[in-house]
């Protein structure tokens, strides 16, 4: 996809949770690079660094106790880490836009959909009153919640799960924005209606030209909506492909085992490859590579020196020192 | 093989409260009837509120059914009274989703192991003795008996969980979604650990999942569960190869990633077809009392038959020469 245009670019991001005299490395430099009409997965575990990314870009770290400590935010010429909070807020909402995990929660219950669809569109493209409900009307039958507008005047308890992220959606995009964050968006849903919300975030991506950061833990999720693929783990990027390249050839043993772990009926009477221990705490994150505890592949070198971000010549980027190399399961 | 336990024709209506509600009710099990041999492990699965939990409960009477019985090893469990049930319920235990809330808090692991054997009334010698072999067993060291849930990880108060369960040795263990509030990684653990658990100790399963990737994996046997009634059940690798429901198809074909989806043939009713969906709620609507199939109002194969009366469970014999155990609930399968 050397053709897309980037639209933002996180630089060597780093981010530090400061409790009393414990200091808590949440992100430890990270890259990203998206495009437009391009939907970028980041796969991790819980307490990898996802959302603490997302909170970055939207501007909504909470500081203290979180406090960057290094790098830039690249949007439209703009570092968005320098911007006050003023210009940030005229950004956020109408640029970027993001999708939560559980609709329930972030939908205000006393107000109908109609009121919190119309309030971004007022707020932030000044529209009158009848145009605005105009424009709600239109986003709900592009969410799929009926052209008829009955939703409008429903309030999110009257709404199904699904039928509260797909409002949630489309207040996310009423603004047009250039960047949607979607942060586990279908995670509290069914099978069922979680591809159709999938579905339903592929259709707008196209339609609507914008980049999206798809944040999941489940490599499935990923593989079915994604374009381009980043493994984060401990606060680090260790593998970034192409969606194609990712499943079919990974190269960093983490992203090796997270795919051979995961059951399916083909694996039926055999053993899953496991990962020994658990994720470590941001403020212990273990010396060297912060995957070496727990790596099938982990050498002298890896304890004491982490591994850079290398791209081959596909763009192909993976930090790990044995890349691509194998072992016995 | 023998039937370690015996279900039959399951109902739990949840009484609502207020006017009318009382008398109505809610159906959440329509007459469920699943049996499951000695040492294999069944697994149901469907969307949220289909009902498996409340299955679940309700063979394990923590929550008894409105009516039905449930034979378990050749005893009639609604025949117990309430202290036989009691001591009878150490051969079935449960194993729930979120280790964090099924553990006491305030109690370091070790007290919350001796509990259960305190009531199988143990010496204190002996439950010493019992309590390292648990925790060995599901991997935890003896060192940290001492310590309180919130000292451990998701993963290892799952595996405490699971100690606990097994510390009054049951027969029957019912998993609700065991590991759906763990990370991935941990995950795989888990699952081995419950598999090793399996055949070590010959313990018998009910699986509990939504997740069908993981019970074809997992199970022996699947139960599909919709509204409140098994509408598939199978073998794994018959259902999994060759699901007959369009619930099920429905089902496999959303698995993300799409690994089944070149497989199995889905068709789906979508927000294209909103009109047929909304002609159909309505149609539902309208009879009073609607008895056709359940699946009705989002099937892509539904008619005039499926409106008119609702399918029973039946044996798909299906080219097989002795009866392959297919059961399906559709008109049209």
């Amino acid at each position: 996809m050397a053709d897309a245009k980037e639209l933002l670019k996180v630089e060597n991001l780093g981010v530090c949770f400061i409790h009393g005299t414990m200091e808590a490395h949440a992100l430890r430099g990270i890259d990203l690079s998206f495009y437009e009409k391009e939907i970028h997965g980041l796969v991790g575990e819980s307490g990898s660094g996802k959302t603490v990314t997302s909170t970055c870009i939207m501007g909504l770290l909470p500081s203290p106790p979180g406090e960057i400590t290094s790098g830039r935010i690249l949007f439209e010429n703009e570092n968005l880490l320098e911007l006050s909070q003023g210009q940030m807020r005229s950004y956020r909402g109408r640029k970027i836009a993001m999708v939560f995990q559980e609709p329930s929660k972030y939908l205000n219950p006393a107000f109908k959909i109609g009121e919190q669809i119309t309030e971004m569109l007022r707020l932030h493209l000044d529209m009158n009153k009848e145009k605005a409900r105009e424009r709600a009307k239109e986003l709900l039958g592009l969410v799929g919640l009926g052209k008829d507008g009955r939703v409008l005047d429903s309030y999110p308890h009257e709404l199904s799960g699904g039928m509260k992220q797909r409002a949630m959606i489309a207040i996310a995009i009423s603004c047009n924005p250039r960047f949607l964050i979607a942060d586990e968006p279908t995670t509290a849903l069914d099978v069922t209606l979680q591809l159709q919300i999938l579905r339903l975030i592929k259709e707008l991506k196209d339609l609507l030209g914008m980049g999206v950061l798809f944040i999941s833990h489940d490599l499935g999720v990923v593989k079915e909506v994604a374009d381009r693929v980043s493994v984060i783990y401990a606060g680090r990027i260790v593998e970034s492909s192409t969606k194609g390249t990712l499943f079919d050839k990974p190269l960093h043993p983490y992203t090796k085992l997270l795919m051979l772990s995961i059951p399916d009926a083909h694996r039926r009477g055999q053993r899953l490859a496991t990962i020994p221990g658990r994720v470590p705490d941001a403020d212990a994150t273990p010396s060297g590579c912060a995957f070496h505890p727990r790596c099938p592949l982990a050498d002298d070198r890896c304890k004491s020196e982490n591994p850079e971000l290398r791209g081959n010549e596909d763009g192909h980027k993976v930090a790990c020192h044995h890349a691509g190399e194998s072992w016995n399961i | 093989m023998e039937h370690l336990i015996d279900c039959k024709n399951i109902v739990k209506v949840h009484r609502g409260r207020g006017i009318g509600g009382s008398r109505k009710g809610f159906k959440a099990l329509d007459g469920v009837s699943i049996s499951i041999d000695r040492n294999e492990s069944y697994g149901l699965v469907g969307e949220s509120g289909c009902g498996k939990t409340t299955f679940a409960r309700a063979i394990m009477f923590l929550d008894p059914p409105t009516s039905g019985s449930v034979l378990f090893d050749g005893t009639a469990l609604e025949q117990l009274g309430r202290r036989e049930m009691r001591s009878f319920r150490k051969r079935m235990q449960i194993v729930f989703q979120d280790p964090n809330s099924a553990l006491n808090p305030k109690m370091s692991i070790h007290d919350s192991l001796s509990e259960g054997l305190i009531n199988r009334g143990i010496e204190e010698k002996e439950r010493i003795g019992k309590i390292k072999d648990l925790l060995e067993l599901v991997g935890i060291s003896y060192a940290y008996k001492n310590r309180y849930p919130h000292e451990f990880s998701g993963g290892q108060k799952q595996r405490i969980v699971v100690a606990r369960a097994l510390s009054m040795e049951p027969d029957f263990l019912v998993l609700d979604e065991p590991v759906s509030n763990l990370d991935v990684s941990i995950q795989a653990q888990i699952i081995n650990l419950l598999s090793d658990l399996k055949r070590e100790l010959s313990l018998t399963y009910l699986f509990i999942s939504h997740d069908l990737n993981l019970v074809s994996y997992m199970c022996d046997t699947i139960g599909v569960m919709y509204k409140g009634k098994i509408v598939e059940e199978a073998s794994s690798e018959l259902l999994v190869s060759n699901p007959l429901h369009p619930y099920t198809r429905r089902l496999l074909a959303s698995i993300p990633g799409g690994g089944m989806r070149s497989k199995v043939n889905s068709i789906e009713l979508e927000e294209e077809d909103a009109d047929i969906l909304a002609a159909r709620a309505a149609s539902r609507q309208g009879i009073h009392g609607f008895k056709g199939c359940p699946y009705y109002s989002l099937c892509p194969l539904g008619d005039d038959e499926c409106i008119s009366s609702s399918p029973s469970l039946r044996d798909i014999g299906g080219g097989h020469v002795v009866s392959s155990g297919h059961k399906v609930s559709c008109h049209k399968a």
